[in-house]
C-alpha cells in the first residue's frame, strides 16, 4: 500500500539558530557508523589540488561567510536565505558553524525536498496534471523526504508495476506510453549515462553498441502496456455482448442455431459442407434459414442499439482512470522488418540480454524478468550505475561534471581526474547510496568554499575546478528566492497540496467504484446512466433541428444561445452519470477523505497557516498626517495599486515544487527556462527577451518592495535611509552594501526621496549579481 | 502602417550602452548559432526555388477538422449528414455552406484533399503535423518557423523570429532542439499582446532605474565576464530596444479600428489572425495561430457552424488584407489540422478521429491558386488520387519557403534531422 512506502526518518526542523546549535543529527553526523566525513572531504581536496598542480593552476581564493551562506542555501535548499537565517549564521561564533549550517540545511526535509525534487522531475520528465503523474510526483517527494537510498529508489522505479495507487513507481512506465523502446533508451541514459537512441535504428556510429544490443536490452521490459487497465471494463462489455447474443437466440425457435453478426458470414456458412446437414436436420430451406438469421440479427441489433449508450458510458467513464496501471502482455519483441545485419533475420524474436556487466538469464515470467533487470541496472557492480550518479551530484554541487555530457559515457569519454572519480564511486558505495550524506561530503570540501570560476568555458573542454563553475540560478531557484523575499515560512507554505491530494484520492475512488466493486453492480449503474443518455438523446435531436433552423434563418445569436444551452445540458447529464457510477466519491472509507488519510502518512497536508494569515493581513495603512487632501488621495491610490500588485503575486506564490510543472505558458518559471518535462534535463538558463520584460515591467518587483511583503515590512521598520539600503542588500544579495553603493543610492535618494528604495529593489532584481550564484 | 525599421533612439542607445548594465556587445545575440552543425553538401531533393516566399502564417485547427464538413464535401452521399455545400469562385469546386468567405476566396486557394496519416491521437497527430517526425520521448523536433529562421535569419532583428498565438500550454513545432533563440515567442491572448512590454513607471523613472541598476552591477561585471553573463546584457538591450521600438505596436491589435476587428471576428482566433497580420507586416518570419475546439465527437453538426464561421471569417479577412498590403505573394498561408474526422457519424451525432484521409489548404507564397489537388473516395473514406503524406506536405511548405529539404542538422544527441524527414515536396502545387 501507498503509505507503507513512506519512511520517516526525522521530524521536520525549522531552520533557526537554535536548531543549528542544539540538535544533533544522528544519521548525518560526521562519525556515525565509523564514517569520517571530514577525512573524505580532505581526500577529495587533495585529489583536486594534485590535479591543479599538474596543470600548474592555482585554486581560487576562499569566499567570505556571506557568500558561503548564500551559496549553501541555494545549493542545498534551492533558495536564498532570509535575513534572519543569514544573520544567525553570520553572528554565530561557533568554530563548526559552516559544518552545522550544511548539516542543518541537509536535514531540513521540507526545504531540501522542494529543491531536490526538481532534480528528479527534470531527469524523469515528471509533468503534473495527469492522474498517474500526480501520484508519481507525490511519491517522488516522499522518497526524497525519507532519503531513500539512490539505488533502492532507482530499483523501485525500474521495477515499477501494477496500479499506481499501490505502487506509484509504476508511473515510470506509464510515462512512456506506447514508446517502450524509448523508455529503455531513457533508462540507459538516466541511470547508466549511456546513449542508445541511435542503436534503435542501426548500429551506433560512434560507439560500440549494435542494434542487436539495443533490442536485447529492450526485450527486458518491452511488453508493458497501460491501456484500459480495467478488468471490470472488459467483463462488462462481454456481458453486454452476451445479452445481445441471447436476444438473437431468443428470436429463433431452434436450439443450437449458429450465431451470425453479418450477412457475409451467412453466405460463408451456407457454402460449407456441414450447412446442408444442419438444414436437413432442422428441416429448413435456405430461405427459411435466412429468415431465422434475419430475425435473430434484428433482435441482436435492436438490443445493441439499446445498449449503445451503456457502452458509451463504460468507455467514457472508464477513461477517467486510464493510465493508472501497468500490465504485461504476452508479446515477444521482434527485430524490425528492415533489420540489416547478419547475426539475425528481420522479425526474429529477440531474447533479453544485458549490454555489459553481469549476465541476467532470460526469465519467462515478465515481472521476475523486470525485477532481475532492475537489480542488474542498479547493482553496485554495474560499471556505470555509480559513475553516473556521483558525477551528476558533483555537477549539482560544483556546477560542472568531472566528465561531460553527464549522460553520454562512451569509449571516447575523456576523464580528466580518473582517481577522483574512482574515489567518489567508492565513497558512494561506502555510504550505501545515501545521497544527502554524499552531498554532505562534497559540501564540506574546500572546493565548495572557493570563488566561482566565472570566465568563459568552451563546451567540450575539460573544466579544472580551480573553483566551482559559475551559473545562473535555475528558474526554480530564482522563483523560490523571490518568494523568500515576499512571503514568510515559504518552505512549509503549500497552498496547493490539499487540492492535489484530493485529486489523487478522487481518481482512486473512481478506480474503486469501477474496478473494485463487483462487475454486476457496476454494470447495473452503467445501465441506469445509459438509460439517462437514451432519454437525453431525443432532447439532443430537438436541439439540433432548432439550432440548424436558427442558422438557416440567419439568427446566429439565437443559434449560439441554443448551442451553449445544449452544451450545458450535456454537462448536466454527464454530472448525473458520474454521480450514479462513481459511488465511492461520496461513500465511506473508500471516499476521498478516507483515501487521503491513507496517502499522506506522517506528512502535514496543509502547510504553514502563518503564511496564509500573512497574505490576508496585507492592507493599505493610514496615510501620513502631514499630507493635504490632494496628496492624501494620490497616496492612497498608489498604495491601493501596490497592494493589488502584492496580492495578485502573493496569492499565486509558493515554492515551485508546490506549483504545476511545467508551469503554464507565460508564467515566470516557464519564461526563465523551467523544463517542459518532455525531454530529459531540458531546463535552460539562457537569456531571453520575455525574461527581461518580466523583470523590468511585471508587478513582481512591486510585490517584493510593497510594504506588506517580508522585505517591504523590513524596509518600513528601518529608521534611516542608510539602514533601509542595508536591509535591501542583506535580503536580496546576502551582504552589506559597499560605501560606493550606498553613496550612489543616496545620491538618487536626495533628489527623489523614498521612491528610491523601490528603485533599488527593482534594480537589484534586474541585476546579474542577483541572477548568478557567486 | 508600421515601419519596418526600428525607431530606436540612437542617442539614448549610446547612453544606455555606455552603462555596463547593457553589457559589452551592442550586437544582437540572435542569429545563427551552431551553423557548423549543418551537414555540408550532397543534400538530396529538388533545387531550391530562386525566389522563395519569405514569411509563413500557419493556422492550426486543433482537435481535428472534419474534411467532409469543410473543404471536401460529399453532396448527396449519406456520409455528408446535414452539412450543405455551395459553389465557389472556382468552377466545379464546392465547399461547405459554413465557409462563404473561403468560397469567395477559392480562386486564391490551393486545396489539398488527399492528406493521409496514421497518427490518430491528438498529441501524436499534432506533433507529426508540426514536425514530420513521430513523437519520441528522447528528443523534440523543431517546427517550420524555427527552420525558416535557421535558414534565413530574421527579417526584422528587433522582433522575434517566430510567434505562436494560442492558449495551449504546450505546443509543438517549437524551437525543438535548436538553440533557445529559435523558440517562438508565445502569446496566449491576442487581445493583451506581448506581456510586460510596457513600463509600469514613468519613462524618466524607468531610465533612472536602468542607470542605477547599471551602476550597482558594475563591480560584479568587472569581475565576471563569461558568455552567459554577457548574454544577459544583450538580452536587456534587446528588450529595451523592443520596448522603445515602433514595432512594439505590432503586438497591439487595438490600434486597428472596430470595423477591422469585426471583419476578423470578435473571438480569440479572429483577433489572433488580426495580430498575425500585424506581425507579418512588421516582418516577423513565422506566425502560427491555433484554434482549438474541432474535436467534434458529439453533436458534430451543431458545432460545425460556429467553428467554421469563426475560422472562415478570420481567414477571409486575413487573405483580403494580405492581398491589399501586397504580402500575399511572399507569404505562405497554411490552414491545417492534425487529422480529419470519420466520414460515418457515431452514436452521439459526432465524428471521431480520422487520419486516413483529410484536407488542408495552402495559399499565397507561389502556390497555384484556385487549384484542388488529390481526391478521396465518394464517401470521403480514403484517398483515391495523389496521396500526400504529412512529411510531403511539410516538405512542400519548406520548399515554398526556400528551406533546403535535404539539409541535415545534427541534434545534440548526435543524430541527423531534416526539415520534413523523408518528405518530398509536391511540385505540382506551385504556379
Amino acid at each position: 500500500m501507498f503509505h507503507l512506502l513512506i519512511k520517516t526518518r526525522q521530524p521536520l526542523f525549522r531552520l533557526t539558530l537554535c536548531t543549528i546549535c542544539l540538535v544533533a543529527f544522528g544519521s548525518l553526523s560526521a562519525t556515525a557508523e565509523g564514517f569520517d566525513r571530514q577525512r573524505a572531504a580532505s581526500k577529495i581536496d587533495q585529489l583536486v589540488l594534485a590535479h591543479l598542480a599538474d596543470k600548474q593552476l592555482k585554486p581560487n581564493a576562499t569566499i567570505n561567510d556571506q557568500q558561503f551562506v548564500r551559496r549553501a542555501f541555494l545549493t542545498i535548499v534551492g533558495r536564498i536565505p532570509t535575513t534572519s537565517e543569514s544573520a544567525d549564521f553570520l553572528n554565530s561564533n561557533s568554530a563548526d558553524k559552516h559544518s552545522d549550517l550544511i548539516q542543518n540545511l541537509l536535514s531540513n526535509d521540507a526545504a531540501y525536498t522542494a529543491h531536490h525534487f526538481q532534480f528528479w522531475a527534470d531527469l524523469l520528465r515528471v509533468p503534473s496534471g495527469q492522474h498517474w503523474s500526480l501520484v508519481y510526483r507525490e511519491w517522488i517527494r516522499q522518497q526524497i523526504h525519507a532519503n531513500t537510498p539512490y539505488d533502492e529508489f532507482a530499483r523501485r522505479l525500474v521495477s515499477g508495476h501494477g496500479l499506481v495507487f499501490d505502487d506509484p513507481a509504476a508511473a515510470y512506465y506509464i510515462r512512456d506510453t506506447g514508446m517502450p523502446l524509448d523508455n529503455m533508451s531513457n533508462t540507459a541514459r538516466v541511470f547508466l549515462g549511456t546513449r542508445l537512441e541511435c542503436a534503435q535504428c542501426h548500429d551506433h556510429p560512434f560507439d560500440e553498441w549494435t542494434q542487436m544490443d539495443f533490442f536485447r536490452m529492450a526485450a527486458f521490459t518491452y511488453d508493458f502496456d497501460h491501456r484500459g487497465g480495467g478488468v471490470n471494463r472488459s467483463k462488462m462489455l462481454v456481458a453486454l455482448t452476451r445479452e445481445e447474443k441471447q436476444a438473437y437466440s431468443d428470436a429463433i425457435p431452434i436450439q443450437g442455431f449458429p450465431y451470425f453478426r453479418s450477412e457475409e458470414k451467412v453466405a460463408d456458412f451456407l457454402a460449407k459442407p456441414h450447412a446442408a446437414k444442419f438444414l436437413a436436420e432442422h428441416n429448413l430451406t435456405e430461405a427459411q434459414f435466412r429468415q431465422h438469421v434475419d430475425a435473430g440479427m434484428a433482435a441482436d441489433r435492436k438490443l445493441a442499439e439499446f445498449n449503445e449508450p451503456i457502452r458509451g458510458n463504460i468507455s467514457q467513464l472508464g477513461n477517467s482512470i486510464t493510465y493508472t496501471q501497468v500490465r504485461h502482455l504476452d508479446r515477444p519483441l521482434t527485430l524490425p522488418h528492415d533489420y540489416q545485419y547478419d547475426d539475425a533475420k528481420p522479425l526474429d524474436v529477440v531474447l533479453p540480454k544485458t549490454m555489459f556487466g553481469a549476465d541476467v538469464p532470460p526469465q519467462a515470467d515478465q515481472i521476475t524478468r523486470k525485477n532481475a533487470y532492475a537489480k542488474w541496472l542498479t547493482s553496485p557492480d554495474n560499471p556505470r550505475f555509480t559513475t553516473v550518479i556521483v558525477n551528476r551530484i558533483w555537477k549539482r554541487t560544483f556546477g560542472h561534471g568531472i566528465f561531460e555530457p553527464v549522460d553520454d559515457l562512451s569509449d571516447a569519454t575523456e576523464i580528466e581526474m580518473p582517481e577522483l572519480l574512482a574515489y567518489l564511486e567508492d565513497l558512494m558505495r561506502e555510504l550505501d547510496y545515501d545521497i544527502r550524506k554524499f552531498q554532505s561530503v562534497l559540501l564540506h570540501t574546500d572546493l565548495f568554499r572557493r570563488q566561482m570560476e566565472g570566465t568563459d568555458h568552451p563546451l567540450g573542454t575539460p573544466f579544472d575546478f580551480t573553483g566551482p563553475f559559475m551559473k545562473r540560478m535555475s528558474a526554480e531557484q530564482l522563483w523560490d528566492s523571490i518568494a523568500t523575499l515576499v512571503l514568510p515560512e515559504i518552505d512549509t507554505h503549500t497552498p496547493n497540496r490539499p487540492k492535489l491530494l484530493r485529486r489523487i484520492a478522487e481518481t482512486r475512488a473512481k478506480h474503486h467504484s469501477l474496478e473494485v466493486r463487483p462487475m454486476e453492480e457496476v454494470l447495473e449503474r452503467m445501465k441506469v446512466a445509459g438509460a439517462r443518455n437514451r432519454e437525453f438523446s431525443q432532447e439532443q435531436e430537438k436541439y439540433q433541428s432548432l439550432i440548424l433552423a436558427a442558422y438557416k434563418a440567419g439568427k446566429e445569436q439565437e443559434a449560439r444561445r441554443l448551442t451553449s444551452e445544449l452544451k450545458q445540458r450535456t454537462r448536466e447529464i454527464d454530472q448525473l452519470n458520474r454521480a450514479t457510477v462513481f459511488v465511492d466519491l461520496t461513500e465511506g472509507d473508500a471516499g476521498p477523505q478516507g483515501m487521503m488519510m491513507t496517502m499522506t502518512g506522517n506528512q502535514p497536508v496543509v502547510g504553514s497557516a502563518a503564511t496564509l494569515d500573512f497574505i490576508k493581513a496585507a492592507r493599505v495603512p493610514k496615510p501620513p498626517e502631514e499630507l493635504d487632501e490632494q496628496e492624501r488621495k494620490r497616496w492612497l491610490e498608489r498604495e491601493q495599486r501596490q497592494l493589488k500588485g502584492f496580492r495578485d503575486v502573493a496569492r499565486e506564490m509558493a515554492r515551485a515544487v508546490d506549483l504545476p510543472s511545467p508551469a503554464r505558458r507565460g508564467h515566470f518559471l516557464r519564461d526563465f527556462g523551467q523544463s517542459d518535462r518532455d525531454v530529459i534535463e531540458n531546463a535552460s538558463s539562457h537569456a531571453s527577451v520575455p525574461q527581461s520584460l518580466y523583470l523590468l515591467n511585471s508587478p513582481l518587483a512591486v510585490a517584493v518592495h510593497n510594504r506588506n511583503s517580508v522585505l517591504g515590512s523590513q524596509m518600513q521598520a528601518a529608521a534611516s535611509p542608510e539602514e533601509k539600503i542595508a536591509v535591501v542588500y542583506r535580503a536580496m544579495l546576502t551582504r552589506e552594501p559597499t560605501e560606493r553603493e550606498t553613496k550612489r543610492i543616496l545620491a538618487d535618494y536626495e533628489q527623489h526621496g523614498d521612491e528610491t528604495f523601490e528603485d533599488l529593489v527593482w534594480a537589484l532584481l534586474n541585476s546579474r549579481q542577483f541572477l548568478f550564484i557567486q | 502602417m508600421i515601419s519596418q525599421q526600428s525607431h530606436f533612439n540612437r542617442r539614448r542607445f549610446v547612453e544606455l550602452a555606455a552603462s555596463s548594465f547593457l553589457g559589452v556587445s551592442a550586437g544582437s545575440t540572435l542569429g545563427f548559432g551552431a551553423s557548423e552543425s549543418f551537414a555540408e553538401a550532397g543534400a538530396p531533393g529538388p533545387a531550391p526555388r530562386s525566389k522563395p516566399a519569405k514569411q509563413l502564417i500557419y493556422l492550426f485547427m486543433a482537435g481535428g477538422m472534419s474534411h467532409l464538413d469543410t473543404l471536401d464535401v460529399k453532396p448527396n452521399h449519406e456520409n455528408q449528414g446535414s452539412t450543405q455545400s455551395m459553389n465557389t469562385s472556382v468552377d466545379g469546386f464546392r465547399v461547405s455552406t459554413h465557409l462563404p468567405q473561403l468560397a469567395r476566396h477559392a480562386d486564391k486557394l490551393c486545396v489539398v484533399n488527399s492528406l493521409t496519416s496514421t497518427a490518430g491521437d491528438h498529441e501524436k497527430g499534432n506533433y507529426f503535423m508540426h514536425t514530420s517526425y513521430d513523437q519520441r520521448a528522447t528528443i523534440r523536433h523543431p517546427g517550420l518557423g524555427a527552420w525558416a529562421q535557421r535558414t534565413h535569419g530574421k527579417l526584422n532583428t528587433t522582433m522575434p523570429g517566430s510567434v505562436f498565438i494560442g492558449k495551449e500550454s504546450r505546443f509543438h513545432g517549437s524551437g525543438g532542439f535548436f538553440e533557445p533563440e529559435f523558440e517562438p515567442l508565445a502569446i496566449s491572448d491576442p487581445r493583451f499582446g506581448l506581456k510586460h512590454a510596457n513600463r509600469n513607471v514613468p519613462s524618466e523613472r524607468f531610465d533612472r532605474r536602468l542607470r542605477l541598476a547599471g551602476d550597482l552591477d558594475a563591480e560584479f561585471l568587472q569581475r565576471y565576464r563569461s558568455k552567459p553573463i554577457r548574454a544577459y546584457g544583450d538580452m536587456y538591450e534587446d528588450a529595451v530596444r523592443l520596448m522603445e521600438s515602433a514595432d512594439l505596436a505590432a503586438f497591439n491589435i487595438h490600434r486597428e479600428n472596430q470595423a477591422t476587428k469585426d471583419r476578423y471576428g470578435d473571438d480569440p482566433f479572429g483577433q489572433g489572425c488580426l495580430l498575425a497580420r500585424r506581425l507579418i507586416e512588421s516582418n516577423v518570419r513565422t506566425v502560427e495561430v491555433s484554434y482549438t475546439g474541432w474535436d467534434t465527437h458529439a453533436d458534430n453538426f451543431t458545432a460545425m457552424p460556429v467553428l467554421c464561421n469563426t475560422m472562415d471569417r478570420a481567414v477571409g479577412a486575413l487573405l483580403d488584407d494580405l492581398q491589399r498590403i501586397g504580402k500575399l505573394d511572399d507569404t505562405v498561408v497554411v490552414l491545417t489540422t492534425e487529422f480529419g474526422r470519420t466520414p460515418v457519424t457515431n452514436q452521439n451525432r459526432g465524428r471521431d478521429h480520422y487520419p486516413k484521409a483529410f484536407t488542408s489548404v495552402v495559399a499565397g507564397g507561389g502556390f497555384k491558386s484556385g487549384y484542388v489537388y488529390g481526391k478521396t473516395s465518394p464517401g470521403g473514406e480514403e484517398v483515391v488520387e495523389n496521396p500526400v503524406t504529412i512529411p510531403d506536405f511539410n516538405a512542400t511548405i519548406a520548399y515554398a519557403l526556400g528551406i533546403p529539404i535535404g539539409q541535415e542538422l545534427i541534434s545534440p544527441t548526435g543524430r541527423p534531422f531534416t526539415v520534413a524527414h523523408k518528405g518530398e515536396p509536391v511540385l505540382d502545387l506551385f504556379a
